[in-house]
């Protein structure tokens, strides 16, 4: 095990080396509350590939699919894991370049919301994409506090604290951009450190020809493409990660960030295609686990770390919490502007243009409290994959209707708001982790169906979908989307915040 | 099941792909955005 002082040594010089290029970065390029949550059009391909691997790319990867490759299905619940992590990136391809047609000067995805659906699924998006946002946060709070605790004996506070403060740091001050620059350079460490250190663990554990021969003597299933509770697993999560990443803020914000629609499309589609390897090779450390008999009941989640005691070195350990900590960086940055974003750009129609100091304080110190929830949360060392699958179900449910507004002038907000409800009803109904409370009310033992994860996730799609194209064809809503941009207000006044200048006459 | 060939060709793929990405990304970084 690496010495807590090592570790904890490591830790700070890592998030002091990334919060200076963060304030580095951004020093001079904030002027206004819309530079603070917008980068519109400032992202060349290499920039805008990197930020979203970056974004999207969490400490849960080592957490998640090693989990899946030891415990849920072997090769192709790992398979279904990485190709699912891919398809919203090459949805956003499409669905980003309508976005920056219907609303080209739009901030965020509940903007939209409001424009195209009005108030009830304005609402209904907010709570589910904020949810989820936040929860992905503090599972990467968990996650890293975990791994510094099982790696180093790092107090969880400890890391969480550390990790949140200092990225909260560059955050407040450098918002987005300072997130999209880290975010490059944190991509380029982590690509070749997450290559080399799997590179390095085959070569430890004895090669592929070992670790093969290994999976085939203990379950030849792990190795077995078309085991079907691997392949239910695989299907169910691809489902569970698209609906998520299709509301998620951060994508919106990058997808606005690309420099032209080329760009976009090389953006996502590569850092689609880079998803797929890194995911899969994550996954794979779990597969080896089973393998070599390193997991037990309740240890899957964690046997990307067990793969790391048993074959690596203390320097190499050491290489992996900077991995880990790069990961958790750039999605909390993300995630925090993400956010912090989402209720800026609302307040400014809530509250009817109000004075841009007045956006300026409630960005960051909103931006500030979703990172002291978050740490709160992380320290605590809670299983959040209940309150994760939960937020994906949601997400599982609202993602057609609600991107089927930027593409027909038929669907109407109540028509959106009950094709979800009704998603989610199927998906609750068939969801594991909430027969509990459901069972708890009187005569719901006899309706309940059995429960299934496929069967939640796939169905609350489907249903929420099929009911969107009912709607759609049976409906006339006759809303024009050439107005939708009409109603996006301009955040891109100078700010008050004694590093950028206020303009002439702001309060 | 899949071989240990099938194995081998995933494994070491994935890790070239990763490696392959990071090259892409220096190069167009340095070519197209500066």
């Amino acid at each position: 095990m690496v010495s807590t002082s090592v570790a904890l040594a490591v830790t700070v010089v890592t998030v002091l080396a990334f919060t200076a290029v963060g304030l580095f970065a951004a020093r001079g390029r904030v002027h206004t509350v819309e530079d603070f949550i917008s980068a519109r059009d400032s992202a060349g391909r290499g920039t805008l590939t990197a930020t979203v691997i970056a974004s999207m790319m969490g400490a849960w990867i080592l957490f998640s699919p090693g989990e899946a490759g030891a415990a849920f299905g072997g090769l192709p619940a790992i398979l279904g894991y990485a190709i699912g992590g891919a398809i919203p990136l090459l949805l956003f391809i499409p669905v980003g370049a309508r976005i920056r047609a219907v609303m080209p000067a739009g901030h965020s995805l509940t903007e939209f919301a409001y424009a195209r659906f009005g108030h009830g699924m304005y609402v209904f998006v907010l709570i589910v994409s904020v949810f989820y946002m936040f929860i992905f946060l503090a599972a990467e709070m968990t996650g890293i506090a975990r791994a510094l605790s099982l790696v180093a004996g790092v107090p969880l506070w400890q890391t969480a604290g550390l990790i949140g403060g200092f990225v909260l740091i560059y955050t407040v001050y450098g918002g987005l951009v300072a997130s999209i620059l880290t975010d490059t350079i944190q991509t380029l460490v982590i690509l070749p450190l997450l290559a080399i250190g799997f590179a390095g663990a085959l070569f430890a554990l004895g090669g592929t020809g070992e670790i093969h021969t290994a999976a085939a003597t203990a379950d030849p299933v792990l190795l077995d493409p078309t085991f079907r509770p691997g392949l239910e697993f695989g299907v169910y999560v691809a489902f569970a990660i698209i609906g998520a990443n299709m509301l998620n803020q951060g994508m919106w914000q990058r997808v606005y960030a690309a420099d032209s629609d080329t760009t976009l499309r090389h953006g996502f589609g590569f850092a689609a295609l880079v998803v797929i390897p890194m995911v899969l090779l994550a996954g794979l450390f779990g597969v080896a686990a089973a393998a070599l008999g390193l997991t037990e009941p309740g240890t899957a989640s964690i046997a990307f770390f067990l793969v790391l005691e048993e074959a690596f070195p203390t320097w190499v350990t050491l290489l992996v919490v900077i991995l880990a900590i790069l990961l958790v960086m750039s999605s909390a940055d993300t995630m925090f502007n993400a956010i912090a974003s989402v209720v800026t750009a609302d307040l400014a129609r809530l509250l009817n243009d109000p004075p841009q100091r007045t956006l300026w304080i409630s960005g960051r110190v909103l931006t500030v409290s979703i990172a002291i929830g978050a740490v709160l949360i992380g320290s605590q060392g809670f299983s959040v994959l209940e309150l994760f699958l939960t937020a994906d179900l949601l997400a599982a449910a609202v993602f057609v209707p609600f991107l089927a507004g930027l593409y027909t002038e038929r669907l109407s907000g109540p028509g959106a708001m009950t094709a979800s409800v009704l998603g989610m009803v199927i998906g609750i109904a068939y969801f594991p982790f909430l027969r509990g409370p459901l069972l708890a009310i009187p005569g719901m033992d006899v309706i309940l169906p059995e429960p299934s994860f496929l069967l939640a996730f796939v169905g609350a799609t489907v249903v929420s979908a099929l009911f969107t194209a009912l709607v759609t064809v049976l409906g006339d809503a006759q809303i024009d989307l050439d107005t939708i941009d009409r109603d996006i207000r301009a955040l891109d006044e100078p700010g008050t915040d004694g590093i950028n200048q206020p303009s002439e006459g702001e309060p | 099941m899949m071989g240990p060939g099938g194995f081998w060709l995933i494994t070491w793929g994935a890790i070239a792909l990763v490696l392959i990405a990071f090259l892409y990304l220096v190069w167009a970084l340095l070519t197209k955005e500066t």
